[in-house]
């Protein structure tokens, strides 16, 4: 305790150690009684060396087979490489803590003996004690870590006096709410981009005094600073009363720098301009002066916020100034969060995340859950909003007794919303967060980890990183969603498999129907065919090592087999196990060289993997297979009608192709609108299937081309890209395209087309 | 002490302790290990590298478990098995590497320590420091703990 009055400081990462003690009792009661005798002395020896030996490291048990101790517990290397940093405490709260301790001590003491005598009911009793203390504890550590905003706010007046004189304007700070207390380590995490909004505030928010007067306002600028708690967030304001955003020019240079196109920009609400700012590369001062655009943009200062789980938004007045809202947790060590379990496993959702959770069972789902442009969404407040399995996303396999039922938690991240579908809501639990090491992090979803009161490591979801990886972007209003839902547009979704000798393949997983457990022992040959009984029927199963170069499955018990339904046919590939879904980003035609029932070979995760080409494999297996589907009214409409495809994409253009003729099309496949546009002159065809984006001449010039000619005015022309913008749609439209679909979803393509071309014919009959 | 000379190079013992993949013999230096433990229950991270096995819940710290017969590209570990930890702190924290059972703890000259043969692939020898002949003539591979676990 003397040591710590003379100091008045203690060093920092003990705090950390401190409250990482701390854990282990909160991990849950039954691992106090363990967790305790490590943690404290027996005797009651003076106050600063119970802090110290508090402090310490927890002796490592187990040790080494004939190995050195002391090296074996060496303290770590990267400790103390850390330059000292200190931190200001009262000393009435360190006080408070020993008793707190001394209590904990107690209440130990007092466990023991009634494990010892085995008193269930005192032992219940003694447990709500320490429940109590280890709470209290906890409120208080959390404390010390907790700091007034002023030790940031006070160094901005200097700051903006400075810039005052530089522009010659004149500028007053005024600050409120300095004593609001944020926990350390977000208070250092804010420190750079509040300093950097306060820059641009004095240097471009405040205006001149000429223009100021212009204006009808007093020749003093004025910016605002203020902070608040707002329950278990913080709130820190900074206002100017300068000239506003200039959103037309915002708008202009976003367009000139490509990050949207004039038509959007034409469309785009105030706050989705407003918006703006935060993209990167994108500076609106005139001249970037030497006081702020210093290669630091309002990007950088937003991915800033957002990383410890804050969020910002700008609002601005034309003429009357601009004002950004931050908000940021009061602590980031230990946050409320929601338990929810999926595929088997249990994650923790940060509760300032979650809005709401909602239940549907039976046939409410079905009415609930509508289907755009392959996403999924709900009605939630009047709102649309996607919807995005967890467990699918996460790879898990689903849990087939949450089938008739569904879990909703619709969270939040900003103004986006998204629904979680998930297995079963847990509970809310305050959940110490710890920190992820790299190789975790940079998957992307998840925030951190946190034990359960199992004992059990769970994980933390990162809400906005959930939302980044399913392209859940920003968006204000129903009718945004409306015209342009979420897609998996550059990536590709594939089920990523096991096969024989470790070795891996990938499918489309569009191509997937489902995925089946089988015996081996149930197979049967006949004549040469492997043959499972599936459903009311049979199965035919393909080894992928008869066609494709992949290693057989070794003798075994069982496999998997991934169904696949073409029509009304279906085929079982065999393999090993399925691996995960997985979002290919990479690009297709430059994987590799592709052999005999493969695409292409991807490298994911540092592995190659091959892409079985399904088509391919089955016609090697059955030639008549595609052509002896049995027609269903579609197939026969299909059936000889030609259809002309320009595709640059050498991988898309045969998976479109493929698609075109496992539906009973004849395909005349092209590489550009050049080509495309000269075949369709002297061919003769029932529709065409265009990418936008190829070389020599794109999809928009082609359409444009085709309508001029006389036979080209009526045809059925549908556009398949993988650019999924308004843009692109309207621009698509404009130049004659009759739909508009996004590559790879096979069953969408092929029922427009057919309806494109029932339409047409039907038309041309009536005319007739 | 050990600037330089050959001689002073020649005394140096590097202190291992070693733990098997299969019937190979792998070790780290003894500095790096921090414990061995068995029977863990793994929380697994859906959507990670596949290197990476899970995580496992020790005396409140969370260490990251890493799948070391995945990254020295060996088959999976046999079924039904207990496997064993052997816990070592990286620059970054505290992790787990996943391996069939532990060894014992032996000591080599620095001079036995062999560059990796030139049949490893580059991906396998750039994660270890050398190969090493034991008394009994089986070759144990030193581990570099920060490059085998940078993936």
């Amino acid at each position: 305790m003397t040591s710590l009055e003379t100091r008045g400081s203690e060093g920092d990462h003990q705090f950390d150690r401190l409250v990482s003690q701390l854990d282990g009792v909160l991990a849950g009661d039954s691992r106090v009684a363990t967790a305790v005798p490590q943690q404290t002395p027996n005797t009651q020896p003076g106050a600063e060396e119970r802090l110290d030996e508090l402090a310490d490291e927890a002796p490592t048990e187990q040790v080494l087979p004939r190995g050195d101790v002391a090296d074996i517990t060496a303290a770590p290397k990267w400790a103390g490489h850390k330059a000292e940093q200190t931190i200001r405490v009262p000393v009435s709260l360190i006080e408070g803590l020993m008793n707190q301790v001394g209590e904990l001590v107690l209440a130990r003491n007092q466990l023991l003996q009634h494990v010892h005598e085995g008193n269930a009911e005192a032992i219940d009793r003694t447990a709500q004690g320490l429940d109590h203390i280890t709470s209290r504890l906890q409120e208080n550590v959390l404390k010390t870590r907790l700091q007034p905003v002023s030790s940031v706010f006070n160094k901005f007046p200097r700051i903006v006096r400075d810039l005052a004189r530089m522009s010659g304007k004149s500028i007053v700070l005024e600050i409120s709410g300095e004593t609001t207390e944020v926990d350390k380590t977000l208070l250092e995490a804010i420190t750079d981009p509040l300093t950097h909004i306060i820059r641009n505030a004095a240097d471009h928010g405040i205006d001149a005094p000429a223009a100021r007067k212009a204006a009808g306002k007093g020749p003093v600028g004025v910016i605002g600073l203020s902070a608040s708690h707002e329950g278990e967030r913080v709130i820190i304001a900074v206002r100017d009363d300068g000239a506003g955003l200039n959103l037309s020019k915002i708008k202009a240079k976003a367009v000139e720098k490509g990050l949207v196109s004039a038509a959007d920009a034409e469309r785009m609400t105030k706050r989705e301009a407003m918006n703006l700012i935060f993209h990167a590369g994108l500076s609106t001062a005139d001249q970037v002066t030497n006081i702020s655009g210093r290669g630091v943009g309002m990007d950088a200062v937003k991915s800033a916020i957002e990383r410890v789980n804050g969020t910002i938004e700008v609002d601005t007045t034309p003429g009357r100034g601009t004002t950004f809202r931050l908000e940021i947790p009061l602590t980031l060590a230990i946050i409320p969060a929601l338990h929810v379990r999926v595929g088997g496993e249990q994650i923790a959702i940060p509760q300032v995340n979650t809005v709401e959770v909602v239940h549907y069972e039976g046939e409410a789902i079905g009415q609930c859950v509508r289907k755009l442009h392959g996403v999924q969404i709900i009605q939630f407040r009047g709102e649309w909003i996607p919807i995005v399995n967890l467990t699918t996303f996460l790879g898990l396999t689903p849990d087939a007794a949450f089938a008739d039922e569904m879990s909703i938690v619709v969270v939040r991240s900003g103004v986006q919303q998204l629904g979680l579908i998930v297995d079963r809501v847990i509970d809310t639990e305050e959940i110490v967060v710890k920190p992820l090491i790299s190789h975790l992090r940079r998957v992307g979803c998840y925030a951190g980890t946190t034990l359960g009161s199992d004992g059990r490591v769970a994980l933390i979801l990162d809400v906005a990183g959930t939302m980044r990886m399913n392209r859940i972007e920003k968006r204000q209003s129903t009718q945004d969603l409306q015209a342009e839902a979420p897609t998996v547009a550059e990536k590709q979704a594939l089920l990523l498999c096991h096969v024989g000798g470790g070795q891996r393949v990938a499918v489309p997983l569009i191509l997937v129907s489902r995925v089946e457990e089988i015996a081996m022992a149930d197979v049967q040959t006949v004549g040469g065919r492997l043959l499972v009984p599936y459903w009311d029927g049979l199965l035919r199963l393909l080894r992928l090592s008869d066609h494709a170069p992949v290693a057989p499955l070794d003798g075994r018990d069982t496999a998997q087999v991934l169904v696949m339904e073409f029509g009304a046919r279906r085929v079982g590939l065999l393999i090993d196990s399925v691996i995960d879904a997985v979002q290919y980003a990479g690009d297709l035609d430059d994987c590799g060289q592709s052999g005999s029932g493969v695409l292409a070979t991807l490298l994911i995760d540092r592995l190659a993997v091959l892409l079985l080409d399904v088509y391919a494999i089955v016609e090697a297996a059955d030639p008549t297979f595609f052509k002896a589907m049995s027609g269903t009214g579609e197939q026969r409409r299909s059936e000889g009608r030609h259809v002309l495809l320009a595709e640059d994409s050498a991988f898309f253009r045969r998976l479109v192709t493929d698609y075109l003729k496992s539906a009973g099309y004849q395909v005349h496949a092209t590489e550009d609108g050049e080509e495309a546009l000269r075949a369709f002159q002297q061919g003769q065809f029932d529709a065409i299937v265009t990418d936008l984006e190829m070389p020599k001449m794109d999809g928009f010039t082609f359409t444009q081309e085709v309508r001029k000619l006389p036979h080209g005015k009526d045809i059925p022309i549908l556009a398949v890209s993988s650019l999924s913008s308004d843009d692109a749609k309207a621009r698509a439209k404009r130049a004659g395209v009759d739909a508009y679909r996004v590559k790879l979803d096979r069953e969408t393509l092929l029922s427009t087309l057919a309806g494109l071309i029932e339409k047409s014919s039907a038309h041309h009959e009536g005319a007739a | 002490m050990m600037a330089g000379t050959a001689k002073s190079a020649a005394r140096r013992v590097i202190r291992c302790v070693t733990f098997y993949l299969g019937d190979d013999v792998f070790a780290v230096e003894v500095e790096r290990a921090q414990e061995v433990l068995t029977d863990q229950a793994l929380t697994r991270v859906p959507l990670a590298n596949r290197g990476i096995r899970g995580l496992l819940n020790l005396r409140g710290q969370v260490v990251t478990v890493f799948d070391l017969r995945h990254i020295f590209a060996y088959d999976d570990y046999p079924e039904g098995g207990d496997l064993t930890h052997v816990v070592v702190n990286t620059g970054e924290a505290t992790v787990s590497l996943l391996v069939d059972r532990e060894g014992e703890y032996v000591e080599v000259e620095a001079t036995a320590l062999q560059p990796t043969p030139p049949t490893l692939s580059a991906d396998l020898s750039r994660r270890l420091q050398g190969v090493c002949e034991l008394d009994d003539g089986r070759l144990m591979l030193l581990l570099d703990v920060d490059a085998a676990l940078d993936f």
